[in-house]
């Protein structure tokens, strides 16, 4: 008999009933169970969407903990992506930090002049949402310029020339023919980010 | 004097400094043309001769070291002389983009080596000219180039 079970309640006939566990876990009253279940990705939540095929005996427990189990508490998932993602932005911040230092040696050599309008630019539009570190270079006036390149012909480089205005050329994906939408301009933070919406072209930029 | 157009299968090597190169991008300010240039100078990998091209960066190195003082963290990025001038054909770019073999002579005063490698791309615009469009070009020569690794390169070469 299939049975389907949410939380400490039982359902039978797994073809009519939705069967979808927010990390909660079972097991049979005789200490086995059996479950034939898929996975898919429900943004920011891993959701388990299970098919049972168990005998009348399992009870459903909810947050019943069952080693090597597929699946988890919503909560566990919730934590681990929290942790997952502070740990992301900290080695973002790192690494541009590293970067940073490593610039104002190169700088020297280079006999380039770093622009403390663009450095203050720079900080400020990081600071502004979560950024991914990817490329950061100097122009030879001294800007920082931050880069990103998409696998499907996107492009984006923002030069931060100080004021809060910013020199971009974006590149947006590659349509079927092969052509692309290529802007090139300058504008503030604001229109930046709108332009990079409107391209979509966020997810390459944003962590 | 007709211009010595290189072939489209030769390659240009541009010589860019280590503030202008991370994880494989290179600032698209080092392909526009500053003011007063006639174009951007690169050299010509097949004119010299070698078998490999780890050599012929390494004369080319060799040489520019004589008239500039190159960081060894540096970088050169190669381009394809075919795929330059194919930037010609984006709709969006309105110049005719050449590469001329520009060979030059030594300086002798002044320690320079003679450079029979030096070639230019042409037919840019300058920032001041068409800023839009010098910005343009640079985003298309930046994705088609190739990066050397001069510091890998000068450990075991030069």
């Amino acid at each position: 008999m299939s049975q389907t079970a949410i939380g400490n309640q039982q359902y039978s006939d797994l073809e009519s009933e939705p069967s979808v566990f927010f990390g909660r876990s079972m097991e049979s009253r005789d200490g086995t169970y059996s479950l034939d279940n898929e996975w898919w990705r429900h943004t920011p939540l891993l959701r388990a969407k299970i098919t049972l095929s168990v005998p009348e005996s399992v009870i459903a427990y909810e947050e019943f903990a069952i080693k090597n189990a597929p699946f988890r508490l919503i909560h566990e998932l919730k934590e681990e992506k929290r942790r997952e993602e502070e740990e992301i932005r900290a080695e973002n911040k790192i690494a541009f930090m590293k970067r940073i230092e490593n610039l104002r040696g190169f700088a020297v050599e280079d006999g380039v002049e770093i622009n403390p309008e663009s450095e203050k630019d720079f900080f400020d539009f990081i600071k502004s949402g979560e950024i991914k570190k990817k490329a950061l270079v100097l122009t030879e006036e001294g800007n920082f310029e931050a880069i990103w390149r998409g696998e499907d012909g996107e492009y984006i480089a923002l030069e931060f020339v100080g004021g809060n205005i910013i020199k971009y050329i974006m590149f947006s994906k590659r349509s079927s023919d092969s052509s692309r939408v290529q802007e090139v301009n300058s504008g503030s933070f604001d229109e930046v980010k709108d332009l990079l919406f409107e391209l979509e072209l966020t997810n390459l930029i944003y962590l | 004097m007709k211009p010595d157009k290189i072939p489209s299968r030769d390659h240009v090597v541009r010589y860019i400094g280590p503030s202008f190169v991370e994880a494989g991008e290179v600032s698209r300010v080092k392909f526009q043309l500053r003011k007063g240039e006639s174009g951007l100078s690169v050299n010509w990998l097949e004119k010299l001769g070698f078998e490999s091209k780890d050599d012929c960066i390494n004369e080319v190195y060799r040489v520019m070291s004589s008239g500039y003082d190159l960081n060894k963290n540096g970088w050169f990025a190669e381009l394809q002389v075919g795929s330059i001038r194919e930037i010609s054909n984006n709709t969006k770019v309105n110049y005719d983009i050449e590469v001329i073999h520009k060979p030059k002579p030594a300086d002798e005063k002044e320690g320079v080596l003679a450079n029979i490698s030096h070639a230019e791309i042409e037919g840019l615009p300058t920032i001041n000219d068409d800023e839009e469009q010098a910005e343009l070009i640079a985003g298309e020569l930046v994705e088609i180039c190739a990066l050397n690794d001069l510091h890998s390169l000068s450990h075991h070469h030069i």
